[in-house]
Parts: structure tokens; C-alpha cells; sequence
């Protein structure tokens, strides 16, 4: 048996500078408030012991998950740990060391033995298993009791209370490989492989539904339509095409063409091919056949005459029009002639009038000048006398004015008057002439449409129309005749036609069985694709990963079923000293003892914990957070009582474990405790007052306590000694 | 198997209904395996598993047939009793599942009897447990059964089958 006798530490966790602590009693208290290095000092045994194995998701432990070995606020010389223990043939210190962090961290390992020898790395890791042969969760389910492992216990949740208890076991391993399998999900990932086999299945089932349907009512047509079931094979479709090219050639002969040269399919796969060739030949041999070159020759013929025939009626018509509306205007008005030499008359009396006025105007001129100068210049005596003759006046100027102005203006106005009248008489004059010179501009334009137009209509008769000719009826005679040839034309070409449009209906039919042999072919290389290598390899794909499954499933069974025997096994091992140590410590009034079952949960595969009390009945309702408390440390003692015989180390280590526990149970607690230290050392971390004195007034094994005051970041926990 | 044939399987289903076509598409396997050369059959209507197959090889199938629609199968206990209880006799319990789509073909798996739960089985576990060279065997051979009987059972259904499977078992006597 190994006794724990001296620990040193340095830079690990909160710890600075280098400190040493002595564990030469058979109890060691390690009193102090929270946050003061107490856990720090007992996980840093197990560091030394176990290094990464205690670190980490694997442990089961939440609060290892990320946790730092070195202290963040120094940077000294390194973290350093060292524990001397005790055993049979003398003494084995354990050195573990840590520089540098993150990916430059270097862990070094250090055992140094009895005899003097020291051993390194890897040596010194498989000495410490030679020795104490413990695994990290041995450790922690028989040496070391953590605080956290009580903690979780006190949980009222069943799947953390599982979580709690399988750690107390040392099965979170097994936990959380089960887990680790049953959260990779890969169900999901086969469901989805799946899925996307079981979608292309359904396409490619489409696919060959539709050519079916397809091919099914083609078919059906053909056969409705006079085809046999048995002639839509390949066999079939080569005579078939065999047959037309031959009806095609001689309809070719027939029609004067003998040099028409046809390629026969050889294979099913030619047909299509063949069709297209047939179907241009066919077009290209009736239209240029001599028969049918006449034919067209006249139709065109005939539409040029038709189109003229319109046209000679349009030039006519349009012709008629203008001289009419000419004539008549010439009938109204006068031609050119008349209208300018009307013009030419009607001007000279205009200028005949204006002579007349400027006549008058001078006159009228004269005597008002007379009137103004008798007004103005003249004397008296003047103004009474006739500046004529002399004459005596007295009213000469007011005789004047009135006599001359009346005499005057009457006919000033007269002649202005007839002026105008002349000069619109001209206007409308020069009006009519230019209405004459646009109506004769169209007739101009109609005349020679029509002039054309006969030269249209000579060239197509091909003879010279004469003044005398009616071009209508020497067109409409050249239209009979036509007619009258393509009649006959055309019942030439019937009986040919008629074979032509057997030939058609016959490749009709060719494209039909082609049709519903190509979907039939199309649906075969569908349905080829089961046969394809590709599919062959995805099929075994598929059953290669339903083996895959059945093996994760079975290793996860298996898992599960390991971690349940061992459950079973260490329950059992551990069942009555579980009891034996929760009656004494939870003294509980109702429950006179306890079972603890282990079962396989259903849905996660994880092991289930069932407490029962000896009655059979559920007792986890009535439980207190002491009780539980009572439940982890039985638990604890148990599983380290039953181990007490295997492993190697003759001390224990306790992380606050009375911390839900009230003044009785308390007091029960130590009682269990001064037993247990009877058989071995124990370490006890405490940041009760109360529960410190009980442990120094009740154990009566010789006791070190080791007082941890204060904790700065510069200088770690200040720690004193008190025997 | 081919589109011909789940065609045919398919009218044969929408005629008699799924419950007559399991017993159909039994007993066309047990004719398939006759025909490739289990000398061996019997096909049972009623308890025990559905077909023994042996051939003078000394191949023994006991099979536990199972059709469907869906990606699952029924497994009952008396299911994986029956098939239990042939292993006495030297057969290879066998689970044989056709789920009736295009491109899909029989399943002849030889699924581990104790880890086996009465459940419903997805047939995606049973490709872990496939016996390939049975199925390369079988399965293009009750194509053509299917194909050569398919007018026959249309028109006589089970009846028909159990009259040919008499038959072929008087012709080995």
C-alpha cells in the first residue's frame, strides 16, 4: 500500500510559487472559504498521477472541460507537481512537469525509485502504472472523491443523476462512447444515402412510366388505326421501309423520273434515317415531274392573267373617273382656253376702271386744293369771288366744297366698286384654271397606268393589243384555255398523286412502329441501369453501410452492455457497504436501507439507475439533498471498500464532502469516517468551520490541518500548517 | 428484377389484394427455388416457417417470407420462433423480403436470431445479412416463374400455384 507523505507544487492551477505540504498524519484537513486552493491541492495528486487522462470531455466531469493546468496570472518557471509516497520498499517520488502552453506545451515525466534509479517519459508512465496500477477513473471512483461528483448527484434530474452515478462508477468512458455514437447520428446519414437512392429509383420508375404509357397509347392507336400487334417489331419496320422505297422509285419511273436512286435500311437504326430520305425524295420527285412542272407552269400562268385581269379593271376604272370628273368641270367652267382668254378681257376692264379713278382722283385732287386754299390762304374779298372767272361768290367756298366733294366721291366710289367686282371676277377665273390643271394631273396618271397595263397584258398574250382590242376579253379568253388544260392536267396526275399518298400514309405508319420501338428501346436503357456496373457497386454500397450500421449498432450494444456488467458487477461488489454506509449516514426515518438497479435506458442505451429502498418502493421522492449527498458518499466508500483489496493506495482524498449534509448527519458522517481511518489515510478538504472542529474533536487519529487564508493571483494560496 | 415482371407482380397484387399475394409470391418462390434445384421444398400455408429448401448440395434454407410496399417488414416471435426452431434440424434461418417496386428484388438475409426482436424491420438492416450467391441464384429464376405463371395465377391465383407445386413434387417422386 502506498501512503501519501509529501506534495509539492508549483504554477499548477492557483498555485505561484512553489509550495510543500506534508501528509505524515493519518488525517489531513485542508480547511479554508472557497477559492482558496483546497481542490487545486488534491486534484494536483491526481495531475501527477494521471497528467492528460484527467483532463478533458473524457473524464465526465463538466468542469474539466477546458480547464487549465497552468496558472494564467504568473509566468514563473513552469507548472511542476510532486508527490512521495510510501510504500513497501521505500520511497517513489512522482515528478510531473508542464512548460509552455497550447500547441507548445511539453509535459515531462519524472519517477524516481527507492533504489536511486530515475526514470523518464514513457518509462516513468508505465512505472506509475507498474506500480499502483490504477486508471484515472479507478482513482476517482475508489481514492479520490470529487466535489463535483456530489454536486451532480444532488441533481433532481434523472439523466444527470445517471450521468453522476455512472462517474462515481468510473463508466463515463463507456457513456460517452455511447453517446459519442448515438449523437453522430449516423442514421440519419444512412437515411439520407438512402433517400437519395430511393429518389433516383422513383425517377428512373418515372421515366419508364412514361415511355410505357406512351408506347402503350401509340399502340393502341396504331391498332385502332388497321396496324397489327405484330407488325410493330424491328422485322416488320425493315420490310415495311423495304416496300416504300420501291413504291417510291416506281412512282419516280411513272412520273418520268428514272434515275431516282433510294438507300434501304440495313438495321432498325437506319429507319429513322430512311424516313427523312423517302419524305424529301418523294417531295422532290413530284414536284419536278414533267406533269407536275406543267401544272404549276400554267397555275402560274394563270395567276398572272387573274392578277392582270384586276388590274386591267382597276387602270380602267380608275381612268373613267378623271375624265369624267374633268369633262365636267370643263362643261361648268370652260377649258384652258376659255378660261384665259376670260381672264386676259376681265384684266384689261380692270385696268380700263383704274384709269378712270386715277382720272377722278386727280381731279378731286385739283378741287381740293381750291377748297384748301380759299380756306386757308385766300382774303376775303378773294374767298367772294370765283378765282376762275372773277365772279363775285359770297358762298363760292362752301358751294365748292359741297358741290365738288359729293360730285367726286360718288364716283370715285362707283369706279372702286366695279374695280373690285373685276378683280374677284379674275381671281375665280385664275381658280377654275388651277382646279382644271388638277384634275387634269390624275387623268394624266390614269392614262398612262393604263397604257401600261395594256403593255402588261400584251406581253403576257403575247401579241400586240390594238386600239380596237378589248384586252379584258382577249385575257379572259387566254384564262379559259388555261383552265381548261390544267383540268386536264390535273386528272393526269390523279391516279399518280393517289399512289403518292399511299406512300405517305405507308411512312406514317413506319414513323408510328418507329415511335413506339424507340420508347420501348428508351425504356429498356432505363431499365438497363440495374444492370450497369455503377448500380451494381452502389447496391453493395448500400449494403456495405447497413453493415456498417448493424456494426456501430453492435458496438454500441455492446458498449452499453459492458458498462451495464460493470454497473451490476460494482454495485453488487459495492451493495452492501452502499447500505450499510447510507443508513449510518442518512439515519433516514422511512428508508431502512437501500438497492441500488441498474438498467439499459431504451432509447440512449445508457445505463439507468433505479434506487430503490428495501421495501421496493421508489424512494428518490422523499430523498432529501442530504440524503443524496448520503447516496454519493455511500456510494463512494463502497465502491473504495470493495476495491480496498486491489488497489494500491492506502489513503483517500475527500473534496468537501459533508456539503448538503445537516448537523446530525454530519455528526454521523465523522463517526463513518474515524472507521474508515482506522484502515486508511484520510485527506479532507473542508470550507466548513463547523464541520472542520467536528472532524478535530471526534477522529481520534493524530491530524495535520493545513489552514488555506487568502489567495492573491501573484502569490497563490497563503497556506499555513496547524498539528 | 425486371419491369416486366414487377408489372406482372403488381396486376397480380391489384387483383387478389396484398393479403392472397403474400401467400402468391410465396409460393412462386418456392417454385423458383425448385426450379433452381432445391430439390427439397415445402411450402406451408399455415405454422412453422413458409418454405424449407435443401439441395443435394446440402444447402437447407428454412425462409420467413415477407412482401411489402413499404421499407418494412413484420417480424413476429412466432416468426423468429419458427425460424429457431428449424436451426435444430440443420437450416440456415433465412429472411426472405421482397419489397414490391420497380428495381427492387428479393432479399434473402440470414439476420443473427439473438439479437432478433418482435418489431417492425426495416429492410435497409437486412441488406447487412444478405446472401448474395443465393440471391444471384434465385432471384433471376423466379423472374421466369413469375413470367412463365403469370396468366395462369391471373387467372386461378393460389390455387393454381399449389397445384403446380403438388405436381412438381410428384414429378421428383
Amino acid at each position: 500500500m502506498f501512503h501519501l507523505i509529501r506534495l509539492k507544487i508549483r504554477d499548477f492551477r492557483g498555485f505561484a510559487d512553489t509550495q510543500e505540504l506534508n501528509f505524515d498524519q493519518p488525517v489531513v484537513l485542508l480547511c479554508g472559504e472557497n477559492h482558496r486552493g483546497k481542490s487545486s491541492t488534491l486534484n494536483a495528486v491526481e495531475w501527477c498521477l494521471f497528467g492528460g487522462n484527467c483532463v478533458g470531455k473524457k473524464t465526465g466531469i463538466r468542469e474539466r472541460i477546458g480547464w487549465e493546468i497552468p496558472n494564467r496570472y504568473v509566468s514563473g518557471e513552469g507548472v511542476l507537481v510532486e508527490v512521495e509516497f510510501k510504500g513497501p520498499e521505500g520511497n517513489y517520488v512522482v515528478i510531473r512537469e508542464l512548460s509552455g502552453t497550447g500547441r507548445r506545451a511539453l509535459e515531462k515525466i519524472m519517477v524516481k525509485l527507492p533504489d536511486g534509479v530515475v526514470l523518464h517519459g514513457d518509462d516513468a508512465e508505465r512505472q506509475i502504472y507498474t506500480l499502483f496500477h490504477s486508471s484515472f477513473q479507478d482513482f476517482m471512483t475508489t481514492v479520490y472523491q470529487h466535489q463535483e461528483a456530489i454536486r451532480a448527484i444532488l441533481t433532481q434530474e434523472p439523466r444527470d443523476r445517471n450521468d453522476a452515478i455512472d462517474r462515481l462508477l468510473g463508466l463515463s468512458e463507456y457513456r460517452e462512447l455511447v453517446r459519442g455514437i448515438t449523437e453522430a447520428k449516423i442514421g440519419n446519414i444512412y437515411k439520407a444515402m438512402k433517400s437519395e437512392f430511393e429518389s433516383f429509383r422513383q425517377r428512373a420508375e418515372q421515366s419508364i412510366r412514361i415511355y410505357d404509357k406512351e408506347a402503350r397509347e401509340k399502340k393502341e392507336k396504331a391498332i385502332a388505326e388497321g396496324m397489327g400487334e405484330e407488325d410493330i417489331t424491328e422485322k416488320e419496320a425493315l420490310h415495311r421501309a423495304k416496300d416504300i422505297g420501291e413504291a417510291v422509285i416506281s412512282l419516280a419511273q411513272e412520273l418520268g423520273i428514272s434515275d431516282l436512286q433510294i438507300t434501304m435500311p440495313q438495321s432498325f437504326g437506319e429507319v429513322a434515317q430512311f424516313r427523312d430520305e423517302v419524305k424529301d425524295k418523294i417531295d422532290a420527285v413530284w414536284l419536278y415531274s414533267p406533269d407536275m412542272v406543267k401544272q404549276t407552269t400554267l397555275e402560274r400562268k394563270q395567276r398572272e392573267l387573274v392578277s392582270l385581269v384586276g388590274r386591267y379593271q382597276d387602270v380602267k376604272k380608275t381612268e373613267a373617273k378623271a375624265q369624267t370628273e374633268r369633262d365636267k368641270f370643263v362643261q361648268q367652267h370652260g377649258d384652258e382656253t376659255t378660261l384665259v382668254e376670260a381672264a386676259e378681257a376681265q384684266q384689261k376692264e380692270i385696268t380700263r376702271v383704274e384709269e378712270e379713278i386715277h382720272k377722278s382722283n386727280a381731279r378731286a385732287s385739283l378741287v381740293r386744293e381750291a377748297v384748301q386754299y380759299l380756306k386757308e390762304v385766300a382774303s376775303d374779298i378773294e374767298r367772294k369771288r370765283c378765282p376762275l372767272c372773277g365772279a363775285k361768290a359770297p358762298q363760292l367756298l362752301n358751294q365748292l366744297e359741297s358741290e365738288w366733294e359729293e360730285k367726286i366721291e360718288v364716283g370715285v366710289r362707283a369706279l372702286e366698286a366695279q374695280r373690285k367686282e373685276q378683280k374677284a371676277k379674275l381671281k375665280q377665273l385664275k381658280s377654275f384654271k388651277d382646279q382644271l390643271e388638277e384634275l387634269e394631273e390624275p387623268l394624266a396618271a390614269a392614262r398612262s397606268s393604263f397604257k401600261e397595263c395594256i403593255t402588261k397584258v400584251a406581253v403576257a398574250l403575247q401579241r400586240k393589243i390594238g386600239k380596237h382590242d378589248d384586252p379584258l376579253a382577249l385575257l379572259n379568253t387566254q384564262l379559259q384555255n388555261i383552265a381548261s388544260e390544267l383540268e386536264s392536267g390535273q386528272k393526269a396526275i390523279e391516279k399518280k398523286g393517289e399512289k403518292r399518298i399511299a406512300i405517305f400514309d405507308q411512312l406514317a405508319k413506319l414513323r408510328t412502329i418507329d415511335e413506339i420501338l424507340s420508347l420501348e428501346r428508351k425504356r429498356e436503357i432505363v431499365e438497363r441501369i440495374l444492370s450497369t456496373k455503377e448500380y451494381k457497386e452502389l447496391d453493395k454500397l448500400r449494403d456495405q453501410a447497413s453493415q456498417f450500421m448493424e456494426d456501430v449498432q453492435a458496438i454500441k450494444g455492446s458498449l452499453a452492455a459492458a458498462s451495464r456488467e460493470e454497473a451490476e458487477a460494482k454495485i453488487n461488489a459495492a451493495g452492501t457497504s452502499l447500505d450499510k454506509y447510507f443508513c449510518r449516514i442518512a439515519n433516514h426515518p422511512t428508508i431502512r436501507g437501500l438497492v441500488m438497479e441498474v438498467t439499459e435506458n431504451s432509447q440512449t442505451g445508457l445505463n439507468s439507475y433505479n434506487i430503490k429502498s428495501k421495501d421496493g418502493l421508489d424512494p428518490t421522492p422523499i430523498l432529501s439533498q442530504g440524503d443524496l449527498n448520503c447516496l454519493a458518499l455511500s456510494l463512494f466508500f463502497g465502491l473504495a471498500e470493495t476495491a480496498e483489496e486491489t488497489q494500491p493506495f492506502a489513503f483517500l482524498m475527500l473534496d468537501d464532502p459533508s456539503q448538503s449534509l445537516g448537523p446530525e448527519m454530519e455528526q454521523r458522517f465523522v463517526s463513518v469516517l474515524e472507521d474508515i481511518a482506522e484502515r486508511r489515510q484520510l485527506i479532507i478538504s473542508t470550507p466548513y468551520v463547523g464541520f472542520k472542529n467536528l472532524l478535530m474533536a471526534n477522529i481520534t487519529k493524530n491530524k495535520d490541518v493545513y489552514d488555506f487564508l487568502d489567495w492573491t493571483e501573484k502569490n497563490g494560496p497563503q497556506i499555513t500548517r496547524n498539528a | 428484377m425486371k419491369v416486366n415482371t414487377f408489372q406482372h407482380l403488381q396486376q397480380i397484387r391489384d387483383k387478389f389484394g396484398p393479403g392472397i399475394f403474400g401467400k402468391i409470391a410465396q409460393k412462386l418462390l418456392a417454385l423458383a427455388f425448385r426450379e433452381a434445384g432445391f430439390s427439397h421444398i415445402v411450402e406451408r400455408g399455415v405454422q412453422g416457417v413458409d418454405i424449407d429448401a435443401a439441395n443435394i448440395l446440402g444447402k437447407k434454407y428454412a425462409l420467413e417470407v415477407k412482401t411489402t410496399d413499404g421499407e418494412n417488414i413484420p417480424i413476429s416471435r412466432e416468426n423468429i420462433e419458427a425460424l429457431k426452431d428449424r436451426t435444430k434440424d440443420g437450416y440456415l434461418p433465412v429472411i426472405a423480403a421482397l419489397r414490391v417496386q420497380m428495381f427492387e428484388d428479393w432479399i434473402f438475409a440470414s439476420i443473427p436470431l439473438g439479437g432478433l426482436k418482435p418489431v417492425s424491420l426495416p429492410l435497409s438492416r437486412l441488406r447487412a445479412y444478405r446472401l448474395q450467391d443465393l440471391e444471384t441464384s434465385i432471384c433471376p429464376t423466379f423472374e421466369a416463374v413469375v413470367n412463365q405463371h403469370f396468366s395462369n395465377v391471373l387467372a386461378g391465383g393460389e390455387h393454381y400455384l399449389s397445384q403446380v407445386l403438388a405436381q412438381r413434387r410428384s414429378e421428383r417422386h
